[in-house]
């Protein structure tokens, strides 16, 4: 009995459903400066809680990977790039931050402001680049299972979906003479058929979300729980 | 859990009934814990409830005497009906001299062992001493007739329950219905004859045998306390012994019963119950010194000698004094009877008796004899015991004539009373008037080959009773135990007579019987593959590395990958690169104009938050858009406020800023998803006019329109938003909606570059334009052209399927 207070009801309460009711009622009855105040507060921590679970997400990431590379296990290269891109990637912006001198380091001003522009560098021409990379070969995936898509089957819908396709990338285009037509059905299939889908999808989280707090509140849900 | 063999249903262990269906479930075998009385299910080595061991563990024996056989069953898996120890142990105790109060004390006594005539451990030992134990108590059960004139029927079982009820009780001795069964009688009789004479008793491994002859030994023997059982009994039933017994000790030999004692005919002096007042068969079964258990004979006490000149061994009594029924078994003409079974067995009991005086032997029963190895003139001869062993050739030069002359050969079981078959043709009959009816019904079929007659013609009389073969199996035999493997290792360790597994699996024959199934081959592939899966050995799939990857792909597919990446390639770069060799795409109009048309009311100073919220990935479309907006915003001097809630979003702000040469105040970047939104809106002091988000995620818009008419709480400011392509209809809603909730909306390359043509500028996006159009036409080619011949291959393997 006492166990379960413990590890079950006083987390609940003072954890979840008191903040809870704070930010909630806060945001309902904004006029409430000291309910505002202590919604506010709670939303800081919850940012501040978020940074450190970034930081452990991290920590996380290097233990895994390199306990990958201790044991020499399958794919322990890969582990071992990513651990060295993390580290060359981190390690000049947080000497550039907390600065040289703190490690009584005397560091020359070109030395400093290539500290500064290593990460910038790394990202402008390595992760922006293989990331749009990834975003082409979607992009060629697509057009792959598009086009083999009648021979896993050939029915109505199949036609529709390929009908779909070939008017909103030819709409998509602006053409000057001939087939303004296209460039209106293909209006049409966004503004109408598209945006219909997407505002019940929005109401459907919208009511899931708010389902979701209640149940939160109610203990019907525990995602806490190790249960 | 017990499954019902009806509905297959679960049930707790212990039911009697099944819970769903009510059917009666079997009743499990199941262990016993000897200290708590928990049931334990059959496997178990510890009790569930209490921890205490269930299967004994047994060290290796040092010596073969050592070897014990376990107290629970050392089969594995094997339960039988179990007796806590205390009941056991009960049981096993030899009980006080002179507590006879069970009928089987004064077995157990010997069973037990005061006197160990033990040779080795017996195959069937226990079961032996319950056997006895009933055959005994049956005995002693039944209400008795007089001794001597009992029931016509059963004289010499009363003359057994007499001298057994003598021995232990001082009753008159009750006439005992003699068992059905005397193989139990004549085992123990017969093994009296055949065991050595140096042993205690007649030492047999039977401890049957063993126990009764030391009963009546050990009262010889041992100047025990006058509580003893066996003397006290005999002089009790001495005392009120009327019988055949005192009657037999001034009679002549005639109607004796014990042939096989050697009478004191001819050694007068044996009789005399002094120092050598033992007989000398007596003597001569008295065991070697040191044996362990066994007094050597000592100088019998004048009770003792009473007891010995009054026991029913000393084959004295008189012709007259006979009982009835034992004189109508004596033969008149002196001529054998033929031995009923029965009697056969009487007699084999009988050997142990006292011996008679020579001229004490009854003709008949002198005339049971062997024909050879007449031992001693005047020694009346035992008949030979239908089923007594063999006397070892060792002990047979020191076991006395009388016992000699009992030795067992192989012969064919007498026949029961109850399984009388047709009398031998070839016996002489027996006058109707001197036997019984019953008697004389009891013919053997066959006579022995040896029979205990002095004359010939009196042995052809006897008729032989043949032992049954199944009566014949149930006689105790010394069997070694088979050796049995000790476990060295596992739960089992200690225990002896495990069985391996792989003798119960070997022992699993399949069935011969043929299946009669029609089964298609397509059936019978998939039970093939099904035994195959179920056979084989569950193993994780192993990766197949790449270049086995690439061999499944068949080389038109390869083909077809190729030709897509190369138009696609092609097409793009050569726009991009050589944008004159295609003419120029007219850029689109700029409609609605809201998102410029917002922009363009700002004021100079006002502050304007800008969110970057895309990453890499997304940098080479969200690039061009945020900088024709951030461009227009740079025209309107207003003060930038960057801030993300993506960690990469400073360094794709700090990209596109620095190409922008703009100056901007970094909020930074917020962790939390919605929290950070949350607090970026609460930091940006002061509260931003305008809002422009730059994102490629549908829920990252929606969380920013729905935090930021929170944080407004009625004065929200615009939100213009900066989508890609694949966002248009996630932005519909909010443009849709009344009022609407984002002022504006730039979405996808085409926008952006009608966005620059309303700037008037031509920027990234205008230059991309080309390559967009020309990489939709591509698509729409590829996927036109390869549709219809994958549509036609498709339908034609359907087909086919």
């Amino acid at each position: 009995m006492m166990g379960r207070l413990i590890r079950h009801w006083i987390p609940f309460l003072f954890f979840i459903l008191i903040p809870g009711l704070v930010v909630l009622f806060g945001y309902l009855m904004p006029g409430i400066a000291p309910l505002t105040e202590l919604r506010d507060m709670m939303v800081e921590w919850a940012v501040i809680i978020s940074a450190f679970a970034f930081l452990l997400g991290l920590l996380n990431v290097l233990q895994v990977h390199g306990r990958h590379i201790r044991r020499r296990r399958s794919g322990w290269f890969y582990s071992l790039i990513l651990v060295l891109a993390m580290l060359l990637t981190w390690i000049p912006p947080a000497f550039q931050s907390l600065g040289l001198d703190f490690l009584g380091i005397p560091v020359s001003s070109e030395a400093q402001a290539m500290l500064a522009t290593t990460s910038q560098w790394i990202f402008d021409y390595v992760i922006t680049p293989l990331g749009a990379s990834l975003a082409a070969l979607l992009a060629f995936t697509l057009v792959l299972a598009a086009l083999r898509i009648f021979r896993a089957r050939l029915n109505a819908w199949a036609v529709i979906f390929l009908v779909t396709v070939v008017v909103v990338l030819l709409g998509s285009i602006p053409f000057t003479t001939g087939l303004e037509w296209l460039t209106g059905i293909r209006s049409w299939i966004i503004d109408v058929l598209s945006t219909a889908g997407i505002r019940g999808l929005l109401l459907g989280v919208a009511l899931g979300v708010i389902v979701t707090a209640l149940r939160v509140f109610i203990v019907s849900e525990q995602p806490y729980s190790e249960s | 859990m017990i499954h019902c063999p009806k509905c297959r249903s679960a049930n707790r262990r212990g039911s009697r009934f099944c819970n769903e269906c009510g059917e009666p479930l079997p009743m499990q075998t199941a262990l016993r814990c000897p200290m708590c009385g928990a049931m334990n299910p059959v496997g178990n080595v510890y009790c569930d409830k209490c921890r205490a061991r269930l299967m004994p563990m047994v060290s290796d024996p040092e010596t073969p005497e050592e070897t014990q056989p376990p107290e629970v069953s050392s089969i594995k898996g094997l339960s039988l009906p179990t007796i806590p120890l205390d009941e056991r142990a009960q049981t096993e105790a030899s009980p006080e001299a002179g507590e006879f109060a069970d009928d089987d004390d004064w077995l157990s006594q010997f069973r037990d062992g005061d006197v160990d005539m033990d040779e080795g451990p017996l195959v069937e030992e226990d079961d032996e001493a319950e056997e006895v134990d009933d055959w005994l108590s049956q005995l002693r059960d039944t209400a008795p007739d007089d001794s001597a004139m009992g029931e016509a029927e059963h004289p010499v079982q009363e003359s057994e329950d007499d001298w057994l009820s003598q021995l232990r009780a001082p009753e008159p001795p009750e006439a005992i219905e003699r068992p059905d069964t005397f193989d139990t009688d004549d085992d123990w009789l017969s093994q009296l004859r055949d065991t050595a004479p140096d042993d205690s008793v007649i030492g047999e491994p039977e401890h049957i045998v063993e126990e009764s002859e030391d009963d009546w030994l050990s009262q010889l023997r041992a100047p025990g306390p006058p509580e003893a059982i066996e003397i006290s009994d005999i002089s009790d039933a001495d005392d009120t012994d009327d019988d055949w017994l005192s009657q037999l000790r001034g009679e002549t030999l005639e109607e004796t019963i014990s042939p096989a004692v050697p009478t004191s005919e001819t050694a007068p002096d044996e009789f005399e119950l002094e120092e050598d007042a033992i007989p000398d068969w007596l003597q001569e079964l008295t065991p070697e010194p040191g044996v362990p258990g066994v007094e050597a004979p000592e100088a019998a006490a004048p009770w003792e000698e009473a007891a010995l000149d009054e026991a029913a061994w000393e084959p004295e009594a008189e012709p007259g004094a006979v009982p009835d029924w034992l004189q109508e078994l004596a033969p008149e003409t002196g001529v054998p009877e033929p031995a009923a079974p029965w009697e056969e067995a009487a007699l084999d009991e009988a050997a142990w008796e006292p011996e008679a005086e020579p001229g004490g032997v009854p003709d008949w029963l002198q005339e049971l004899a062997p024909e050879t190895g007449v031992p001693e003139p005047g020694v009346p001869e035992a008949p030979h015991p239908p089923f007594a062993e063999k006397i070892e050739t060792d002990l047979f030069d020191e076991t006395p004539d009388w016992l000699q002359e009992l030795a067992l050969e192989e012969e064919e079981p007498p026949i029961l009373p109850s399984e009388v078959a047709a009398p031998v043709e070839t016996e002489p009959e027996i006058e109707a008037g001197a036997l019984p009816d019953w008697l004389t019904g009891l013919k053997a079929e066959v006579a022995p080959d040896e029979v205990l007659a002095a004359e010939p013609s009196a042995i052809e009389t006897l008729v032989h009773g043949e032992i049954p073969a199944w009566v014949k199996d149930m006689q105790p035999r010394r069997e070694e135990a088979p050796e049995e493997v000790l476990e060295t290792e596992g739960l089992l360790q200690g225990l002896r007579g495990v069985i391996a597994p792989s003798e119960v699996i070997e022992q699993l024959q399949p069935s011969k019987r043929p299946l009669h199934i029609k089964a298609d081959e397509a059936t019978l592939s998939r039970a093939q593959l099904l035994q195959d899966l179920v056979m084989s050995a569950i193993e994780p799939p192993k990766p197949q590395p790449y270049k086995a990857q690439l061999q499944d792909v068949s080389v038109g597919e390869r083909s077809l990958r190729w030709l897509i990446a190369l138009a696609l390639i092609v097409v793009t770069l050569g726009t991009l690169m050589f944008p004159a060799l295609l003419p120029a795409i007219p850029s689109p109009t700029l409609s609605p104009s809201a998102p410029y048309d917002t922009i363009q009311n700002l004021n100079a100073g006002e502050t304007v938050l800008l969110v970057f919220e895309y990453g890499p990935a997304e940098s080479d479309e969200m690039d061009a858009i945020a900088q024709a907006l951030v461009r227009h915003l740079l025209d309107r001097a207003v003060d930038l406020s960057i801030a993300t809630t993506r960690p990469e979003g400073v360094a794709v702000a700090a990209r596109l800023m620095k190409d922008m040469t703009a100056d901007y105040t970094l909020i930074g970047y917020r962790p939390g998803g919605v929290t950070g939104i949350a607090q970026i809106l609460r930091e940006a002091q002061p509260t931003p006019q305008l809002l422009v988000i730059l994102t490629a995620r549908p829920g990252v818009l929606r969380w920013w329109v729905e935090q930021t008419y929170l944080e407004g709480a009625g004065h929200p400011p615009p939100i213009v938003a900066g989508l890609s392509a694949a966002l248009e209809p996630f932005a519909g809603p909010y443009l849709a909606a009344s009022p609407a909730q984002l002022a504006g909306s730039l979405i996808g390359l085409s926008q952006a570059a009608a966005y620059e043509r309303h700037q008037g500028i031509e920027g990234d996006a205008t230059r991309r334009l080309n390559a967009l159009a020309v990489g939709h036409v591509m698509i729409v080619v590829l996927i036109l052209g390869g549709a219809i011949p994958y549509a036609i291959v498709g339908r034609r393997r359907r087909k086919e399927q």
